[in-house]
Order: structure tokens, then sequence, then C-alpha cells
């Protein structure tokens, strides 16, 4: 099977391309926006093909010979929103049955109600515009594939963490930096699952074909809270877990700051914005933010709202479904993930002193 | 005497580096006419737009037959040393591009081409025409290193025209772009290394991630790591007996001692031929580095870096080109590494003469 995968140089996408590329589990097409994106995917040797994801003849074209597409893409609001509906008309041009639409837990909000799962809808109002922007995605992408007849299956994953994950690289990088923080002790349900789990269960999205038009929740076995997902990485990095500051929630409420700061994504406001001089733009930012008490290079940046929310979620979402249909049963431990991403984590440049992963 | 300089290539280099330099020779009068040559009419005709006193060669026959002083070279890698040869054989004097060659017996045939024929033949290390890359050079001069490691990565950014840029073979192999870059200064500053090991991530294609380990014959040993696809936190660190030396960038950032004070804020590197020194920004090196060429070429100053000077780097260089072994990856399954490993191991033996 030849599986085109939108998005091949972004996290997911490029462990995708690479785990199948490797295990041979199919013949996979990388496509990315632009040429020097296509690195990564060419030190196999592979077929990548450049097509923007919102360009719907260019990805007819990309797409060309791909009996299925993963839609693996990220971006800022608009490419979210508008994203699934040319890859499926495209996809549907091009002859390429299948679409495996990487959505997000988040759709749900991570202060969802005990029991929710793929039954319940996601509800249309989040205080955080990625969760909107994810549900609203689901949508066309759901009206693009009726209107096609393009066969479908939707993923929601929890925390995508593993090699390459910005969680990852953003925590370690705190860590280095002296600023890494977490909120009400680290003790809030994660939801992770490690990036070959994931690739896991879109190799059987793609595969199983009476999953069709269904969407599936997806995570770790175990039941992982912040703290187990970050303190491997504090550890390699020889530092102790006392270096991570504890910060309390937030209200639950956006501010001001986060409307502003929301604002950049809205592409209207954002025109706006870009004809204000930078200078006046730093000012208001500067008048948004919370005011500092410390200045100096340690001091932690603004707890955002949705680093908040996730940190204090509460609820394990179900994988049931994701079991019973996909026949999902995630092949890589979190231990096992944790010792992964550890190694990796040298492997990218981070000065690791702790090769080994803590025992539990 | 204004020079007449021909521009082989008319991408990413010429537009963004030699153009601006280009353009403020025309307007002293050092430059009196560029002509623009690339296999694409359309990109040469693009970058003749905004420089003045420019015309488009419309064959490479022309540029051969026409009466311009130098040739600057900045074409795909993979023809810089057949290019290189007709100019020198058609009397003109040469500045190309780093790889000069992608081999030592070809670098060092056109380095006796020049020789033979008197002409000037430049090579664009432009790295050495930086303060800090000259700074060092002194330094390390008085106290030898006991160690080094040198890191530079990000993810690649450079825009390029098509995916085919990265097919092997291209000569655009991250060793043989940046890595000329850095085995270039180390075999200035240190003389020539012995390769201990190199280890990249080509399983079929070309790497995106290299590993490289040295020792010179004083029993320094030096550790270079490569990436377009992580931001490695690049820089230099030097320990010496006496204490360490950091640099995060040769080009832009002053030599730092382990304290963190400049290392010498005195220092001032003149280049023959030029009215300003050794330069503090990447820009300004390419400026210092086209007017110590011009110089050259009007027989009033020595090149700075001539062909014979970056014959060991391109040794080295060639060297562990052919030695490269898998870089593990540690977080691939066993079956991947296995995979991993037939594939690498595949691609070398095919490329094989």
């Amino acid at each position: 099977m030849r599986v085109a995968v939108v998005g091949a140089n972004g996290f997911v996408g490029s462990r995708l391309v690479e785990q199948w590329h490797l295990e041979q589990h199919a013949e996979v097409v990388p496509i990315v926006r632009r040429p020097e994106a296509a690195a990564s995917a060419l030190r196999f040797g592979l077929d990548c093909r450049v097509a923007d994801a919102l360009d719907e003849d260019a990805l007819a074209d990309a797409l060309s010979g791909c009996d299925a597409v993963v839609h693996a893409g990220a971006g800022p609001r608009h490419f979210v929103t508008q994203s699934p509906a040319p890859i499926v008309r495209a996809a549907a041009r091009a002859g390429a049955g299948t679409i495996v639409y990487l959505s997000s837990m988040a759709v749900h909000g991570w202060r969802a109600e005990p029991r929710t799962d793929e039954s319940t809808p996601p509800p249309r109002r989040h205080p955080i515009a990625y969760n909107r922007w994810k549900v609203r995605a689901e949508a066309v992408l759901r009206s693009a594939c009726r209107k096609t007849g393009t066969r479908f299956v939707i993923l929601r994953p929890g925390i995508v963490h593993g090699p390459r994950s910005r969680w990852i690289t953003g925590f370690a990088r705190a860590v280095v930096e002296r600023r890494a923080y977490v909120v009400a002790g680290g003790r809030g349900v994660c939801n992770s699952i490690y990036v070959d789990n994931l690739v896991h269960a879109i190799g059987l999205a793609v595969e199983r074909e009476d999953a069709s038009g269904e969407a599936f929740l997806v995570a770790d076995d175990e039941a992982v809270t912040w703290r187990m997902l970050y303190e491997p990485v504090c550890h390699a990095l020889g530092r102790s877990w006392d270096v991570v500051a504890e910060l309390a929630p937030r209200r639950p409420q956006p501010t001001w700051d986060d409307r502003l700061l929301s604002l950049g994504d809205d592409p209207a406001a954002r025109a706006v914005l870009d004809r204000i001089p930078r200078t006046l733009r730093r000012s208001i930012r500067r008048l948004a933010m919370p005011p500092s008490e410390d200045e100096s290079p340690d001091a932690l940046p603004p707890l955002a709202l949705e680093t908040s929310i996730l940190q204090t979620c509460t609820y394990r979402f179900p994988t049931a479904k994701a079991r019973r249909a996909l026949g999902y049963a995630p092949p890589v431990a979190f231990d096992e993930a944790c010792r992964r991403t550890v190694a990796w984590l040298g492997f990218a440049g981070f000065p690791v002193a702790v090769r080994s992963v803590p025992d539990r | 005497m204004a020079v007449s300089v021909a521009v082989i290539g008319c991408g990413t280099v010429a537009r963004s580096y030699y153009a601006p330099a280009l353009r403020r020779l025309i307007a002293e009068g050092r430059v009196g006419s560029v002509r623009l040559f690339d296999v694409s009419a359309a990109r040469a005709n693009d970058l003749a737009t905004g420089l003045p006193a420019s015309t488009v060669a419309p064959s490479w026959d022309h540029v051969l037959k026409a009466a311009d002083d130098l040739a600057v070279v900045a074409s795909s890698p993979v023809v810089h040393a057949e290019q290189v040869r007709a100019l020198l054989e058609h009397g003109k004097h040469v500045l190309c591009e780093k790889p000069f060659a992608l081999g030592r017996g070809t670098a060092g045939r056109l380095a006796d081409l020049a020789r033979e024929t008197g002409l000037v033949c430049a090579v664009g290390m432009v790295r050495r025409f930086a303060r800090s890359a000259c700074l060092l050079r002194q330094l390390l001069s008085e106290e030898r290193p006991t160690r080094l490691a040198w890191r530079e990565g990000g993810p690649f950014r450079w825009p390029v025209e098509s995916p085919a840029y990265f097919a092997p073979g291209t000569g655009n192999q991250l060793l043989w772009d940046v890595g000329s870059h850095l085995l270039d200064l180390l075999v200035w500053w240190l003389g020539p290394p012995r390769l201990l090991s190199c280890s990249d991530d080509a399983m079929g294609g070309m790497a995106t991630n290299c590993l490289l380990e040295l020792e010179w014959p004083d029993g320094c040993r030096g550790e270079v790591r490569l990436s377009r696809e992580y931001d490695l936190s690049s820089g230099l660190v030097i320990e010496r007996p006496s204490g360490s030396l950091v640099c995060g960038d040769v080009t832009e950032l002053d030599v730092l001692m382990g304290t963190g004070a400049p290392a010498d804020p005195g220092f001032r590197q003149a280049i023959p031929g030029t009215s300003s020194p050794a330069g503090r920004t990447f820009l300004d090196c390419f400026d210092v580095q086209l007017e110590n060429v011009l110089a050259a070429v009007r027989g009033s100053a020595e090149l700075w870096v001539r062909a014979d000077d970056v014959l060991d780097g391109i040794n080295a260089l060639a060297e562990t080109d052919a030695a490269g072994e898998l870089l593990e990856s540690p977080w691939f399954s066993a079956d991947e590494v296995t995979r991993a490993r037939a594939l690498h191991d595949g691609a070398r033996e095919a490329a094989r003469p």
C-alpha cells in the first residue's frame, strides 16, 4: 500500500515516515510544503513531493498513485481549520480512497465530564482556541468526506510524546535554562501517548476498512501524570526534580492577555496587528502581561491558561473503542518510551548527563 | 582599475551575498560590469533586475569567450571543478564557492592549473575572513588545545528549488556543505587531523546528521557534530592547558574565555588589499573576501585563501566521506536498527567506484 503523509517533516509525520519505511510497513510518500523541508525524509532517498496542503491542485498532483493519506500537518488556525477540505478533495481526485486525520483529545476539552468518550459530542465552546479549531477541523473533514465519498478515520490522541515532541524539547530547554515548572505538582492526568503508539494506531486506521467514519481516542496503556512524563527528562539532564518550580493553577477564565495573545491566531486581527509598528505592539504586549517582580533570567514566564488546564486535568480518557474496533494495543510501554526519549535527547544536542531512566 | 566580473550561478548565494557586495563595489567604481550566467535564464534575469551594470550571458560558451577579468563560481557544487577548469583555461581569474572540488585529486589538479597559468584561483572559505576565526588561529598557535568540540546545527532552511537538491552525488551533502567550513578552519588552525571515526544517518539518501571524531598528531582530540535537523546550541568549545575558549559562531560572535570575558578585545586582523579588517558579521566577511580577491586580480595584494590552501581540508573531507558508518539513532526499535544498517551499508556499497 502506498500512503502519503501530509506534514511529513513534523513531529508525528517524520516518525511515521521513518518507522514505516524502516519496518517496511507501507510505501510512504512524504508530502512537505517547501522543498527544504524534505531534508529529513530524504535521508531515506524517498519519493518526497512538495505541495501546500491548502492548494488542492498541487496536492492532487502530489497524491497521484497513493492509496491513502495521513493528515499529520500542523500549523496556525487557518491551516488547522481549512486544510482538511482541500486534502480530502485532492485525495478523491487522485484516487486515494482513505484519509486518516490526526485530531486531538482536546476536542473534548481537558476538563471533560466523567464518562466522556467518542460518543460524547465535542463541545463547541472551549476556553482554549486550539481545541475549537480541532472541533471545527473534524466537522470540515466529515463534511468533505461525505461529499466526496471518501473513507475516513479520525484519531484523537492525547499528549503525544517522544523524540522530537515539543512537550519534551520545551521542557528540556526550560530545565537547562532554569525556568522549568509544573502546575499543581505535576499530579494532573497527562493522557499521554508515545509517538510510536500513535503510529501503530494510524496503521490500524489505514487498514481497518470497517472503522470508516469513526473517531477514536488513543493513549498509552499506563495512567501517566505530568510529573511522570517530565521527571525522566529532568533526571537525564542531571537535575533533581527540585529545580522544577511548582505553580498554582490559574483561574479558569481567560484573562485579557490570553485574549490579546489569541488575536494573533485570527487572520483578520493578524492583518490589523501587522500594521501596528513593532515597538507599539511590544508595548501593548508588555501592558497585557501580568507584572513580574523577578526580572532575572531564571524568572518564570506567565502561566498560560492552556498549560494550567492541561496540567490540572483529572480525567483519563478511555481507549476501549480503539481497542475493540481497531485492535489498538500500544506496542511501547511508557517506561521504554521514556528510555528512548531520553536517549534521543542526547542525539538532538541536549546536555544529557544520565542515559538511564530512574526507577519508579 | 575597475574589474569586470562574471557570476556563474544565480541562486541564493549569488542573490543573498554576492549581489549586495557587487552593488556596493559597482557604486564605488571598483567593479565595472557584471555578467550573469545560470542554466535557468529566468534566474539570471531576475538577479540582473536588481544589479546595475549587469547583463545576462546567453550561454556558457559566451561566458568563456567574453573578456571578463574574474569569474565567481556560485553554481551547484557538482559542476564547480569543471567550470573552474574551463574558466582558468580561458584565462579568467576565479573565485570558487565551497566546496572547491569534491575530491583531493581534482582539487589538486585545479590548483596546479592555476599555478601554471599564473591566474588567481581563490576559494570562498568565507569564514577565514572572520575576526574570530583569525583570533582563534593566533591563540591556538600560541597554545595548542588538548580537546575541542564543535557543534553546528539547526533545521534546514536554506531555500532550495526542489527535493532534488538532496540527491546523493549533488555535492550538497551536510559534510561538504557546512562541514567543509568547519574542517577547513580546523586544518587552518591546527593542521591536518587523523580521522578516528565518522558516522551519519544516511539510509539510502543524504544524511541530515553527522558525527566526526578527529585526532591531531600532538594528541589533541576533536568532536564535530553537524545537523540539518536539530538545533544543537551551536558553538565551539576548545580546552587548553591554561583554560578553555568558547565561540558560539565564528562569523558573528567573539571568542570568549571560560570566564565569559572576551579573549582579546583589541585583536584586529588586517586582510591584504582591503580597507577593512577581518569581519565581525557574515556579510562583512563576504565583503572583505571579495575585496581581497579583487585586489589580487589587480595584482596589488596576496590572496588570503588560495586553492593550494584548501587541499588538506578537502582531503580530510574526502577521507571522512568515504569512512561513514551509520550514526546510531537510539530511539529506533531493534527491527528498525537492522533495516537502517542494511540501507546505510547498501547505499555505501552502491556508491563505491
